[in-house]
């Protein structure tokens, strides 16, 4: 049994180095192809430091925490295509998410030791709950410094810009998964609920959307309770309804306008908060059509905010629809491991931990992407990975962790099992 | 923790759904408009890829050339490329409005529209690698269906002062061998263009098609109405509908007396095309409306047509709405192209062709890019139903409302149309017709805005067009 | 680089990025995939991986295989399903250190363990015996989990905690299983161990040396007994059959004094849990 089990664990490392490989390339072909375009040291030396990073944390990074490698294999290639994209529009902006990859590399390591060691979560929830609401109501305080930054979401000192709401994910996953694992519906009702409410006063609705999103997909995986959920959405739309009501003409305008530039963005083109956006990025879409305008040739930059929120539409633009799909589906392929660590969890705190934050990912990307190809209307909110933005790197990656520190938690139990079984130095197989 | 597990293979595999979703509809949105948004107007991204391509030409079915590029070296060796029109001035501004410039002028028009293949955007690799090697790439030339004689008579027949529009096309095949908009401009002179020399009436300007929509109603009646054939109408010169009492009327106070559904339909009287809306209802004279595309999304291969509508919303018309829509006038909004498609539908057996404009591309290797290829949009009215309001139309120009558009030797259908608008002092003429002949197959619509009826102002132009088309 | 090479070269890198990508795609898909069926196949072999024991039905013999958390009821979704119970009775988790922490989903459930009501959640041990809507169950952790063991096992010599257990009568006619009887071999008692695994030999008798210290065959019931976990145990079995305990439904089930209670598993033999590769070793080296 030692043997089958040393060899199958042989054959994975083996199919790993293929995929860690065929990343590296990937990342080295399309830096060449820029040093093509501009030859230049900086780029050279990304050309050459980018893949091998990549490559290392991979096949480093296991050695010393333990990870799930294939996670971390499409995360970094993730990563990389994202700082490519970067480097392509703006060399520095390439170079700064390198540095923000490094912070994300630092949250998901401590995100993934605190889920592996810490055992007890009881002690932490209450804490951890007082700091979301505390974070959650930053920007409020920071509202003078926010007024012309336009969305309140945001809490700004000089030149450091966070946006709280990224960061109480992790906590709000957290919390939600040790609730729910302690069958304390209610409780995790009520604090989803004030998370809501505070990203609603902030007008931050795409965030409030993924906050709620999650929020399901958690209550379902634990109550199994179809009924619940439908309750829950009847009584939000009830809820949303009212507001609007009352709201029509303050704060829903906003959403109106969203909703017009959804069903026809041509026709507010010219208006300020207008279909501009929309339309550029789906102009962006079809000038790429299957195959792509190829790397460095597309003229995606003339889309606002092309650099984060419209990151995707970004590469459909230069690599073509069908690399965009392949990307997604390495969203979904991330999606579908963090279920399958779920599902080897022996505990319901650690099932529920990764699969709330597959589903956080998984909203996430449906949101946005939903946005850029006019699925449902246009909400701010980030591409997971890709878009540039220290908090949002640093969030996912964070999430991310997360996921590993169950994975590893997963492996530790098996092997423990397998030790009982097998007995103590005794080779009985 | 089992009910969990199984919980959650359900979210995970939702959560996976869900994600695909948006690239599915994005793929869909992509074969559906990508076109459309790639020859948008909005679209920076032509300006990148036209440069260093010298535009392919742009010929008329007869080989006659609408637009070529001219590649000049300086003393440099920089090369540079002039886009240079159709000799003739005649035919330049005949056919401006669908071929278009390479300023975008008139929306959508070839130049625009057609733009993958002008630079070449559809070229193999290995092309472009060949071709690469000598100098400036060039792109593929395109042969329109255009007739740029037919065009360019027709320009020469409309009243000059006038504005509209003037669509021919074969109805078997649905290439367009016109398409005109009045007034022109010329691509080739370098003053500024107005507004509205650059709208292209033909494709993007809707109004009441007056009567001409009657053809849209004696469908609907011949479909829903049981023995409408045989009834007897009598007109009084107005009828009333409705609880306000509103009066249908017919043009200039005209009393018809007892009328046959055919002679109804080619004196063109308002009352019993009223009476028969209403009697049908909104339900069903919408529904054939459908049937010949009013109210559809167009989103056509070749050009881009405004999209038709029946009234201005969705809610059932009543009383004298509803009859004035069937008389033709109400909220109705056509294009002149459109009223072409239906009146070449009725030609064709009750099958709607697709409006074509390219005949082929060929790349400047050689290798064909597209071929044309004939394409139903859709299937209008029965055979049989087609053949009735056939003859209902060859008794207009026989003994009705069109006989200043009879030709001899030709068998002319047709039906005439007077819209009345509000803002204007005199009536938009309107003018459908057919040559119901196998090797004649053409359908035209011309409108002359502004002018007058339909029978003195439309069908005079369309009985010279006629004679051209027959005479060549 | 002239702009028209690098068009050239771009467009042609196209496809490499493409089929990469495809690559990278079908990569990890199959990798998943695989690891995804490996470790189906590996949890087959080792059926007790995740599991830390097992709760077994002391009057039909059932047993059913404790997962390290999950809820016990009638409900099909409960990790163990027992007829007749509500939805969901008690929920259990292993608490390393400390035991299986066993909490009733309801308030008034009357679920006892080891004789005393369950209230709010108490920590079971190793034979522990759970009653709970009319069934008897009993707790049995796999040894080398790191849980404090009950009073009874501190014994000088190493035992194994099967053969504790072992009557000294058959009471086969009754359904029950057949142990062997004393200083017999148990690996011919154990068709079921399919690596030829077998239990060693006992190098003294079975029973432990403070059986010989036991009071004879007691009356049924015993009337006075002390009450100490697992002591029941300790006593020896009874030679006649104890009359049947009716099954109580849940709303008639009364709560019993713990003498009638606990004297209710006594008769129940224990038999070996059914595993393949697990062999019972000594919890103490």
């Amino acid at each position: 049994m030692n043997i089958a089990l040393k060899a199958q664990k042989r054959k994975r490392h083996d199919l790993q180095r293929l995929l860690t490989g065929t990343v590296m390339l990937l990342i080295f072909a399309g830096f060449a192809l820029l040093f093509a375009r501009k030859p230049s040291p900086q780029t050279a030396l990304m050309a050459l430091a980018v893949p091998c990073a990549a490559g290392a944390v991979t096949a480093i990074l296991p050695r010393l925490f333990p990870m799930d490698r294939l996670l971390l294999n499409l995360i970094n290639f993730l990563c990389a295509l994202g700082v490519l994209m970067q480097y392509r529009y703006n060399p520095g902006r390439g170079v700064a998410q390198c540095f923000n990859y490094c912070a994300g590399l630092v949250a998901m390591i401590a995100c993934a030791l605190a889920v592996r060691h810490i055992k007890n979560w009881r002690l932490l929830t209450l804490p951890i709950m007082a700091g979301c609401c505390g974070m959650m109501a930053l920007p409020f305080v920071f509202r003078a410094a926010n007024r012309n930054l336009g969305a309140t979401a945001w809490v700004a000192f000089g030149s450091f810009r966070m946006q709280p709401s990224e960061i109480v994910k992790i906590a709000f996953l957290l919390v939600m998964a040790h609730l729910l694992s302690r069958r304390k519906v209610v409780l995790a009702l009520g604090f989803t609920g004030a998370m809501l409410g505070f990203l609603v006063l902030q007008r931050d609705l795409g965030t409030a959307a993924i906050y709620g999103g999650t929020a399901m997909v958690l209550l379902y995986a634990a109550t199994s309770s179809v009924l619940l959920i439908l309750g829950i959405l009847g009584a939000g739309v009830g809820a949303v309804a009212v507001l609007y009501a009352l709201f029509k003409n303050t704060y829903f305008l906003t959403v109106q306008n969203r909703i017009s530039n959804w069903l026809d963005p041509f026709a507010t083109y010219d208006q300020l908060g207008g279909g501009y956006q929309i339309v550029q990025g789906l102009i962006a879409m079809a000038n790429g059509g299957w195959w792509g305008t190829g790397l460095g040739l597309g003229n995606a930059s003339v889309i606002p905010e092309y650099q984060n929120d419209f990151i995707f539409a970004t590469i459909m633009n230069e690599f073509g629809f069908i690399f965009a799909c392949a990307v997604l589906l390495v969203y979904v392929l991330i999606v579908l491991r963090a279920a399958d660590i779920a599902l080897r969890s022996t505990s319901a705190f650690h099932a529920l931990l990764a699969i709330g934050s597959a589903a956080l990912l998984a909203v996430q990307t449906f949101i946005i992407l939903g946005g850029i190809t006019k699925f449902i209307p246009m909400t701010g909110v980030t591409v997971p990975f890709l878009s540039y933005g220290g908090t949002s790197l640093v969030s996912c990656m964070g999430i991310m962790g997360l996921i590993q520190g169950v994975a590893s938690r997963n492996e530790r139990i098996l092997h423990e099992d397998q030790r009982l079984a097998e007995g103590e130095g005794g080779a009985d197989a | 923790m089992k009910q969990l597990r199984k919980a959650i293979r359900v979210c995970a595999l939702i959560l996976a759904v869900m994600m695909l979703l948006p690239m599915g509809y994005g793929a869909y949105s992509l074969i559906r408009y990508g076109t459309r948004w790639r020859t948008s107007e909005y679209n920076t991204y032509l300006t990148s890829m036209k440069s260093g391509v010298a535009a392919g030409s742009i010929y008329d079915r007869n080989g006659v050339l609408l637009a070529f590029t001219e590649v000049t070296a300086a003393e440099d060796g920089a090369l540079s490329a002039k886009r240079v029109y159709a000799e003739n001035a005649n035919v330049r501004k005949a056919v401006a409005h669908a071929v278009g410039n390479t300023r975008g002028t008139v929306k959508n028009a070839v130049e625009s529209f057609m733009a993958e293949y002008l630079y070449g955007a559809n070229m193999g690799y290995l092309e472009r690698l060949s071709q690469s090697r000598g100098g400036m790439l060039r792109g593929d030339d395109v042969t329109l269906t255009l007739d740029s004689g037919l065009s360019a008579y027709i320009a020469s027949v409309f009243p000059a002062d006038k504005t509209g529009a003037a669509v021919v096309m074969n109805y078997r095949t649905g290439e367009l061998y016109a398409l005109l908009s009045f007034p022109s401009f010329d691509p080739a002179a370098s003053g500024a263009v107005t507004v509205s020399q650059a709208l292209n009436r033909a494709t993007r300007w809707l109004s009441a098609p007056g009567s001409t929509f009657k053809i849209v109603t004696l469908s609907a009646a011949l479909q829903s109405i049981q023995g409408a054939e045989e009834r007897t109408f009598t007109c009084t010169g107005g009828v009333s509908f409705g609880e306000h009492q509103r009066t249908v009327t017919d043009y200039g106070s005209a009393v018809h007396g007892s009328l046959t559904l055919k002679r109804a339909f080619t004196q063109s009287c308002n009352s019993t095309f009223a009476i028969l809306a209403s009697e049908m209802g909104d339900k069903a004279l919408r529904r054939t409306a459908a049937d010949f595309g009013i109210g559809d999304d167009f989103t056509f291969r070749d050009l881009v047509v405004e999209n038709s509508a029946f009234a201005n919303s969705d809610s059932p018309l009543l009383g004298a709405d509803l009859a004035w829509t069937g008389a033709g006038q109400n909220e109705l909004s056509l294009t002149p192209l459109h009223m072409c498609m239906i009146a070449a539908a009725v030609a064709n057996d009750g099958v709607m062709m697709e409006p074509r404009l390219l005949l082929r591309a060929v790349g400047a290797s050689g290798a064909e890019r597209a071929a044309f290829e004939p394409l139903v949009y859709r299937t209008a009215l029965s055979a049989a139903d087609a053949a009735t309001v056939r003859e209902y139309m060859r008794e207009v120009v026989k003994s009705g409302t069109g006989r200043s558009a009879a030709v001899e030797g030709l068998t002319v259908c047709a039906k005439t149309g007077t819209a009345e608008i509000d803002t204007q002092q005199k009536d938009n003429a309107w003018f459908v017709g057919f040559i119901d002949d196998e090797a004649l197959p053409f359908a035209l619509c011309v409108v002359v805005q502004n002018s007058g009826t339909g029978g003195s102002v439309a069908a005079p132009i369309a009985q010279k067009i006629f004679r051209y088309i027959g005479g060549k | 680089m002239q702009s028209n090479t690098y068009q050239l070269l771009s467009l042609g890198a196209r496809v490499l990025f493409l089929l990469l990508a495809l690559l990278i795609v079908l990569h990890a898909g199959l990798n998943l995939l695989q690891q995804h069926i490996a470790r189906k196949r590996l949890l087959k072999k080792l059926p007790d991986a995740g599991m830390v024991g097992e709760m077994r039905d002391m009057d039909s013999g059932k047993s059913y295989p404790l997962a390290r958390e999950g809820v016990l009821g009638g409900s099909r979704g409960c990790d163990i399903r027992l007829k007749g119970l509500r939805r969901r009775q008690v929920n259990f988790v292993y608490v390393d250190g400390k035991g299986i922490l066993l909490t009733p989903c309801h308030r008034r459930s009357n679920t006892l363990l080891d004789g005393e009501m369950l209230r709010r959640g108490a920590y079971a041990l190793h034979g522990a015996i759970l009653r709970v809507g009319g069934y008897t169950l009993r707790i049995r952790l796999f040894s080398g989990l790191n849980v404090p063991q009950p009073a009874q096992f501190q014994h000088s010599q190493p035992v194994y905690e099967d053969e504790l257990y072992a009557p000294d009568v058959t009471l086969a006619g009754h359904g029950f299983y057949v142990n062997p009887p004393m200083g017999q071999q148990p690996e011919d008692w154990y068709p079921w161990e399919e690596d030829g695994q077998s239990e060693p030999a006992p190098a003294f008798s079975y029973a432990p040396a403070e059986e010989t210290d036991l009071p004879p065959q007691a009356a049924w019931p015993p009337a006075d007994a002390p009450y100490a976990p697992g002591w029941e145990e300790t006593q020896a079995f009874p030679a006649e059959v104890p009359p049947e305990i009716p099954r109580a439904t849940p709303e008639t089930e009364a709560p019993q004094p713990f003498a009638e209670s606990a004297a209710a598993p006594e008769d129940a033999p224990i038999v070996p849990p059914q595993r393949h590769r697990r062999a019972d070793r000594r919890r103490e080296r």
